[in-house]
């Protein structure tokens, strides 16, 4: 590990210890530095193009390959890609990062809440769960925007909903696993409250498998905010975003594949950092990994 | 004569499944004394375990009464509860599953002093836990160890350490040692018995193996299928076990003595029926070579000796 002062290990606290052993996982500061890398440039896309490079076509050099004017190329308006891909990454990452956020925490609710009193309150969340998966994630997401009318904010909401379900099963099959260990009964015993065994003992123990799944679950999100957007409900063209571009030049994929590959290498290298990240953290918030 | 510290009153627990319901504990009644012991023992499954949970209040109680300093505790909720949970804690079986692996010594030992809100003060608190680790034999450089850093023996120490943390006059020991090989046994046994030698606890030992409860306890409870069966002071039991059930379980332990090793044994031929919608009469009665049809009747708990109370008909007179 590297620490420069060679404390002994239990004059840390465990903060520190996480973070000592999420430093020492190589896989996961490679995460971190990609995802920093991807945040940096599409917050500094001001600096590095212009917004009109967005929409502004340049029909002469439509199609032409990535060069020195064009770094990604261009589409078959002439739009340039760079421009296009660096604006459009603030949509997909925001949109994304805010559906997984809504949908983690309500799935989490409702599926700890049925795992964790089981019972009538399980039967009935569970019912209501079962319901919202009877329905595909798309038409479902399709129905509330129809309901609540058309906008990202609306966008990321029904794709949030049209996830909760997800969450909500991986959260209660955790929680069930947990709910009748030693430890929490021995909580219980000295009178933990339920919001304070959930929060202390079983999130930590049960979050392994969630933290997994909430990070492969974002690359399907920026592909479902695309689809959408494909719909004509949320993202629509000519505005960016990374699977907005994807769905919008794949009748020319096959001629320029670069137009499919750079978008994609995009989605390919966030899934990849969040979820190099999202391991990297499971490991290190458990003791047992070695320090 | 002293007041019993914790007593309980025809409890019931049972439990609904699909076939009809489960009697776990039927109809039992205890007294402990304060700073005595009262072991349980009985085969799996014969609800020695749901009994601990019951009295704590891990589980709710069919019906029936739990007396702590003579206050009836079933009816306490939330604050009054949690001042009895200061009072009452519990020794659970398996030292690996009963022990937060997120949670190092430390934290595992001062969670329940802060969550009693006994002491507010980090520093108050670091001490204690330093305090009750000395107490419970811990060396005090493991506080920011993991369970997972620990061997068995250790590890039922920090169990240990937890239910003392808040200083409880009551402890349910759930088979503490069953998990442990036997030289770590004598440790936690004689480090239980130094602690109640020093506070003056009261425990309720449960568990299967009788030479720890002969070695521990004042008084012993024999249970069969939820009901107790024997109760009778340690000596008294060993050295006169009255019911067929109990006399079984004796002649199944062990011996190095040579005198006796080609005796004919006392063993129990069939299985436990099932506990669900049981008949009335006695519960041992089909597994019992003394059985008659007045087993069929309802039994009930008679003084056949000074302390010593059976359940079977071949008693009642």
């Amino acid at each position: 590990m590297a620490r420069k002062h060679k404390k002994p290990l239990s004059e840390y606290s465990t903060g520190q210890l996480v973070m000592f052993r999420f430093r020492k996982n190589k896989l996961a500061m490679f995460g971190v530095f990609l995802l920093a890398l991807v945040f940096l440039a599409v917050l500094l896309a001001p600096v590095l193009s212009s917004y009109e490079a967005v929409t502004k076509m340049h029909i002469r050099d439509k199609f032409s390959a990535p060069n020195a004017t064009y770094i990604f190329g261009t589409d078959e308006f002439g739009r340039d890609l760079f421009a296009r891909i660096l604006y459009g990454g603030r949509i997909s990452l925001l949109c994304s990062f805010a559906i997984i956020g809504i949908a983690f925490v309500i799935g989490a609710l409702i599926g700890g809440a049925a795992g964790y009193f089981g019972g009538k309150v399980d039967t009935i969340l569970m019912r209501i769960v079962d319901m919202l998966m009877a329905v595909p994630s798309a038409l479902l997401a399709m129905a509330i925007i129809t309901a609540l009318g058309n906008g990202i904010w609306k966008l990321v909401v029904a794709l949030a909903i049209s996830q909760v379900a997800r969450f909500a099963r991986i959260v209660r099959s955790s929680v069930l696993t947990l709910r009748n260990v030693e430890y929490i009964e021995a909580a219980k015993c000295y009178g933990c409250s339920s919001l304070r065994i959930i929060l202390k003992h079983i999130l930590p123990n049960g979050i392994g498998p969630i933290i997994v799944s909430a990070t492969l679950c974002l690359g399907q999100t920026i592909l479902s905010i695309s689809s959408m957007g494909y719909l004509g409900l949320g993202v629509a063209s000519p505005t960016p975003e990374w699977g907005t571009i994807i769905s919008e030049n794949k009748i020319n994929i096959q001629a320029y594949p670069y137009l499919g590959i750079i978008p994609g290498i995009c989605i390919c290298l966030t899934v990849m950092a969040v979820n190099f990240i999202g391991d990297g953290l499971r490991d290190a918030f458990d003791p047992r990994t070695k320090n | 004569m002293t007041a019993p510290l914790v007593e309980t009153r025809n409890l019931k627990k049972y439990f609904k499944t699909s076939r009809g319901l489960l009697h776990a504990v039927e109809d039992v009644n205890l007294q402990i004394l304060p700073g005595k012991t009262l072991g349980v023992v009985g085969e799996s499954g014969c609800g020695k375990s749901t009994l601990g949970r019951t009295i704590l209040r891990l589980q709710e109680a069919t019906d029936g009464e739990i007396l702590y300093n003579g206050e009836n505790i079933r009816k306490y909720r939330g604050k009054d509860m949690r001042k009895i949970h200061l009072n009452m804690q519990m020794v659970f079986q398996d030292p690996y599953s009963s022990l937060d692996p997120r949670m190092s010594v430390h934290d595992l030992i001062a969670e329940p002093v802060a969550v009693c809100g006994l002491m507010r003060n980090k520093v108050e608190i670091k001490e204690h836990v330093h305090e009750i680790m000395e107490m419970c034999g811990l060396p005090a450089n493991h506080s920011n160890l993991y369970p997972h850093e620990l061997d068995g023996g250790l590890r039922q120490r920090v169990g240990l350490a937890r239910a003392m943390a808040v200083s409880p006059k009551f402890i349910v020991c759930d088979e503490p040692v069953s998990a442990l090989d036997v030289s770590i046994q004598a440790q936690i046994l004689n480090l239980l018995m130094d602690l109640q030698e020093q506070r003056g606890l009261c425990y309720m030992f449960i568990t299967h193996d009788l030479c720890v409860v002969k070695h521990i306890s004042n008084e012993i409870m024999v249970m069969y299928m939820g009901q107790t069966i024997e109760y009778a002071p340690t000596a008294e039991l060993f050295a006169h076990p009255a019911h067929p059930y109990t006399k079984a379980l004796l002649a199944a332990v062990p011996t190095i003595d040579l005198s006796k090793r080609n005796q004919e044994h006392f063993t129990l031929k069939g299985e436990v029926t099932s506990p669900i919608n049981p008949a009335p009469g006695c519960r041992f009665a089909p597994r019992c070579p003394y059985a008659c049809d007045k087993c069929k009747e309802p039994c009930q708990l008679h003084e056949i000796a000074p302390g010593h109370l059976v359940s079977c008909k071949l008693f009642e007179k």
